[in-house]
């Protein structure tokens, strides 16, 4: 029988080891470097040890850092946007007609593909100020082509709207499911008391959504702390930065600007953004006892 | 009523084509010459299926390379995920022992951490092992995933114990009880887990971007990448559509086939994926 | 079999994988044969033909095997640094050293011997040997000089009534003026000069510098801790390009230079000779109304810049001699009169030589009248900047200066004091009182020292580990039937 004591143990070790050795440590020594000023072209105990410097710098000096912040508080701004659209997506999908299914996957669909193929598709089919579809719309519509992802004030607008397209119906599809937990015998209770349609989603469904709909907030915001494949396709960070995200800036910092103690400090001011966020999320998650299994 | 009908066919239909234009308009490029590309205004149908741009992308670019490549990072990935989740999930759920719960927070805390948190340490540590540009350096990383192992744990609480009692009253050892027993049962949730698990990691590109340097390795999207790199020269636009269908293909079809799988996997894990 | 014996037959077992492969790596793989590894990138068209030249080297030095090592262009400075870090570096490197600095301070490239030093004094143009200077040392041949100089359309020039390039900037404005062509509503449908903007600003930067240059402008201070491009030089070139596009109406910032003069809707722009390799396939015919000139003078004076390559030899080499024989074979005429075996791979891949005997051995390309502007620019040709480091983080920083004055987000005054100060903000970590601080600290040593072990023995380490694994699942199989 001591061989099923330690069972667990054996089991578990490859797992645990995986964890640490990937997560954990990783974790730890991103901390490390960032206290450091290593090109990552020499070792590591070569690189020099300059204590808060590179968060100074970051937080101080660096304009880029804080164009990219200001990017994604306007990302951010999208979020009420999806949360509202995938509301209203929803509640059309949440209609009984045949082949709602149809719909419902065609709504899913772009959120299981490959995030750069649609940022192509997007970035050379339709935003092109010549070939794309867009600009020939409008011309076609007598009215005037826009520069789209080649202006600065137009690119991440672009590009925000790519991106709710891409997610509005997976998280459609998350309301969906929350719409289809509320018990139909509130509706019922609702009509035999005289309410209205928009009643009844005022004062039925709003309330009984909102773990959900707090949940899709966080999970979003979260999401769009950390956008990259979009603005490293379709512009590389924008024309003149106006779409430079922190993770992308972090990229270019951490492998072309050979300045790894930078970047890695950048992560972490960037990760304990994410960590409080998501503190909140599962406080959230526990106030209102959705565990939806 | 017919009315409101009437109302929501339209709205859905408007829906429908703001999903499947991109997708349309994907697949029109994909038949058009070069001409046709450049030329203004632009026609949406091509004149005639014009194929070359299919055999371009296959001889030009290594885009068989790339779909293999893809395939078995994402094959292997998804079946050792499957492995190490379900082995981890079932431990954390059905065995007792010291230090249980403090696992399932360390797994939990896990989830916590962003990707990008680890990309630089994971790079130096992959490339200090010398697996760069293998298909190792993309599937170790992704071999355990914190959140398989949460969707595992939730299932296996589901699977009533006097199962496994019964079993280890017949005189099975745990390795037996797990193997002859459990894995039966876990078919739903491999399901789940194996799809959302193989989209993912098909679909994956910072990490890929990063361990993968030469162009043989390089999976579908970092190849499409490059397709659209080159695509600044127009001659190149129609090759890219080529791309983009070829490489999207996969992921749509196992979406369609596994929807109803995949949103129950959405519901059983509180909505997360 | 006792619980006991069959422990120690795993820890022999255990003991004997390792020790068989460190054997195999350490002791019978390194043989009498030195093989170098070479650094190249591009097709694989492109290798077959280096392979070809070098295999002469073979030939001369029987007991030196060369193998090319392979990567993609673009990614070429990043694979670097993963080798760096992997401790896999080849041992000749053929790279862009924009961050040459950088690379010196981590100590990756090793001095050439004085006989190389005194080759490359000899044969190379001054800006050239310039750029791959740090610190009052050279560091590599200078391959691949590439300067930037005038392209423009010799068909949109006559339908304008001009026949002959212009001299000065003044005059391209001029001439740009005549060029512009707009539609019914101001729109621009062909520019007169045409700007790389959305499409890689780094380009414009350079126009920026060219300008900045030939006015006479210098862009670092001598104590390194300060750009000076925010003087008036500065301001005149930034505010002649900034007025193309906003008071004169010259250039679309919306188009990119390369686009446009692929649809022929540009009459001019300034480039590298390269730019050909985007253009011509693309063009088809069309690319011979193309025309090349030298770039344009401020006030008398012409200067431009040019981007370098550099062929060196890597520190971690283990045979450092035999590859700076390789790589001064591979610079250096076999016979008088003759081109390099470089040289003799760059003609025929279209790269035109930086070396002085080189060219001199091909006049055919020289007189090239696309070609010569260029061949005659070689000797007012400067590095873009003096190596500095930092110089990569500082770069990016530049290059929204200029798109925010493209952009019209500022004006170029305003924009080029904002762009020195960041600048100088990441130079005085390096170079200023402010100075970085010392080693790390003695806490952290014993899992830096771990990482540089992993570094060292990481590949012979995989393989052992691999062994280990297999042989133990083996085992506890076998243990487990038996003792089932």
């Amino acid at each position: 029988m001591s061989q099923d004591k330690l069972t667990p143990y054996i089991l578990l070790l490859p797992i645990v080891a995986h964890i640490v050795v990937f997560w954990l440590y990783p974790f730890a020594l991103n901390v490390y470097i960032s206290f450091l000023y290593w090109t990552g072209l020499e070792p590591l105990y070569k690189a020099k040890f300059v204590y808060l410097e590179n968060y100074r710098s970051l937080l101080l000096e660096d304009e880029r850092f804080w164009t990219a912040l200001r990017n994604m508080a306007y990302y951010a701004l999208g979020v009420p946007v999806i949360i509202g659209l995938g509301l209203g997506l929803a509640l059309l999908l949440n209609q009984r007609v045949r082949g709602i299914t149809f719909f419902r996957m065609s709504t899913f669909a772009p959120y299981i593909t490959a995030g750069v193929a649609l940022a192509l598709i997007w970035q050379a089919g339709l935003y092109h100020p010549f070939y794309g579809l867009f600009n020939e719309v409008l011309r076609r519509l007598g009215l005037p082509p826009q520069p789209w992802l080649r202006s600065p004030s137009q690119a991440l607008p672009a590009i925000l709207i790519h991106i709710v397209w891409k997610h509005l119906g997976y998280i459609a599809l998350l309301f969906l499911a929350g719409l289809q937990q509320i018990p139909q015998d509130y509706y019922d209770a609702a009509s035999v008391d005289g309410a209205s349609a928009w009643d009844k989603f005022r004062y039925v469904t709003l309330p009984l959504l909102r773990p959900v709909i707090l949940l899709v907030l966080i999970l979003v915001t979260i999401g769009a702390l950390q956008i990259f494949t979009e603005p490293y396709v379709m512009t590389m960070g924008g024309p003149a930065d106006s779409t430079l995200t922190l993770v992308l800036y972090m990229y270019f910092m951490a492998f072309m600007y050979m300045n790894m103690g930078k970047a890695a400090a950048m992560v972490n001011i960037l990760f304990a953004i994410i960590f409080a966020l998501t503190i909140l999320e599962i406080k959230v998650l526990r106030r209102s006892g959705a565990y939806w299994g | 009523m017919r009315g409101f009908k009437l109302l929501v066919y339209a709205l859905l239909a408007i829906v429908a084509l703001a999903y499947w234009f991109p997708y349309a308009w994907m697949v029109l490029s994909s038949f058009k010459t070069t001409e046709e590309i450049l030329t203004l205004p632009i026609r949406i149908l091509p004149r005639s299926l014009y194929v070359y741009n299919y055999v371009f992308l296959v001889t030009e670019f290594p885009f068989l390379n790339a779909y293999i490549n893809s395939l078995v990072i994402a094959s292997l990935t998804t079946i050792l995920v499957i492995f190490t989740s379900t082995l981890a999930g079932y431990v954390l759920a059905k065995l007792e022992f010291k230090g249980r719960d403090v696992l399932f927070m360390l797994v939990l805390a896990m989830q916590m951490i962003p990707f990008f948190v680890t990309i630089i340490p994971n790079y130096k540590l992959i490339a200090s092992l010398g697996l760069l540009n293998t298909y190792w350096a993309v599937i170790i990383p992704s071999m355990v995933s914190p959140f398989g192992i949460f969707l595992m744990r939730q299932f296996m609480l589901t699977i009533p114990d006097d199962l496994l009692d019964a079993a280890r009253v017949d005189g099975c050892t745990e390795l037996e009880v797990l193997f002859r027993v459990v894995f039966p049962l876990c078919k739903p949730a491999w399901i789940v887990l194996g799809v959302t698990t193989f989209i993912a990691s098909w679909n994956d590109f910072l990490w890929p971007l990063l361990v993968l340097r030469k162009k043989e390795m390089y999976t579908v999207p970092l190849l499409l990448n490059l397709l659209g790199v080159a695509a600044g020269d127009p001659r190149y636009y129609g090759v890219l559509m080529a791309g983009n269908t070829l490489g999207t293909i996969p992921t749509l079809i196992i979406g369609a086939l596994a929807f109803r799988r995949i949103v129950e996997g959405m519901r059983f894990t509180g909505l997360k994926m | 079999m006792s619980k006991l014996a069959l422990l120690l037959l795993i820890l022999v077992i255990i003991a004997g994988g390792f020790g068989a492969y460190y054997y195999y790596y350490y002791v019978y793989l390194p043989s009498t044969i030195i093989t170098l590894k070479v650094l190249a990138w591009g097709g694989v068209e492109m290798s077959e033909t280096l392979k070809e030249i070098i295999s002469g080297f073979e030939q001369e030095h029987p007991n030196i095997k060369v193998e090319i090592v392979l990567v993609p262009a673009e990614q070429r400075e990043v694979m670097i640094l993963s080798m760096a870090q992997s401790g896999t570096l080849p041992d000749v490197l053929h790279f862009m050293p924009y961050a040459l600095a950088e690379y010196v301070e981590a100590g990756i490239l090793d001095e050439p011997p004085d006989y190389v030093i005194k080759d490359i004094k000899a044969n190379y143009p001054e800006g050239a040997i310039e750029a791959v200077s740090y610190k009052g040392k050279i560091w590599g041949y200078p391959t691949e000089f590439d300067p930037v100089c005038l392209w423009y359309n010799k068909k949109l020039f006559e339908e304008a009534g001009l026949t002959r390039p212009p001299e000065t900037w003044e005059e391209v404005i001029k001439y740009a003026k005549n060029l512009t062509k707009y539609d019914a509503s101001g729109n621009i449908v062909q520019e007169g000069f045409a700007l790389f903007a959305s499409e890689n600003i780094a380009y414009d930067f350079l126009i920026f510098l060219q300008i900045f240059y030939s006015a006479g402008g210098k862009f670092l201070s001598d104590d390194f801790t300060r750009l000076l491009i925010n003087s008036s030089e500065g301001v005149y070139a930034l505010s002649l390009i900034h007025d193309m596009i906003s008071k004169h109406r010259v250039t679309d910032v919306k188009w990119g230079a390369t686009e446009a003069f692929r649809l022929e809707k540009a009459a001019m722009t300034l480039q590298e000779l390269p730019w050909r390799n985007d253009l011509e396939p693309a063009m088809g015919e069309n690319f011979t109304h193309l025309a090349t000139y030298l770039p344009p003078k401020v006030g008398g004076k012409r200067v431009t810049i040019a981007h370098i390559y550099l062929m060196g030899v890597a520190s971690t080499s283990e045979h450092k001699k035999e590859a700076w024989e390789l790589v001064h074979w591979l610079n250096t005429p076999r016979r008088e009169g003759e081109a390099s075996p470089l040289a003799q791979y760059f003609f025929k891949i279209g790269i035109m030589p930086s070396r002085f005997s080189d060219l001199r051995a091909n006049p055919d390309y020289i007189n090239n009248p696309l070609h010569r502007p260029f061949f005659e620019s070689l000797n007012f040709t400067k590095p873009i900047v003096p190596s500095l480091r930092g110089f990569a983080e500082i770069a990016g920083i530049l290059f929204t200066m200029m798109g925010n004055v493209e952009y019209g987000k500022a004006p170029p005054k305003a924009a080029l004091d904002e762009a020195v100060a960041k600048a100088s903000a990441v130079l005085s970590k390096y170079y200023g009182s402010v100075a970085l601080g010392d080693e790390s600290s003695r806490a952290f040593k014993l899992v830096a020292d771990w990482e540089d072990y992993v570094v060292r023995h990481g590949v012979a380490m995989k393989e052992a580990l691999k062994m280990e694994l297999l042989t133990m699942t083996s085992l506890l199989f076998l243990l487990h039937r038996s003792t089932l």
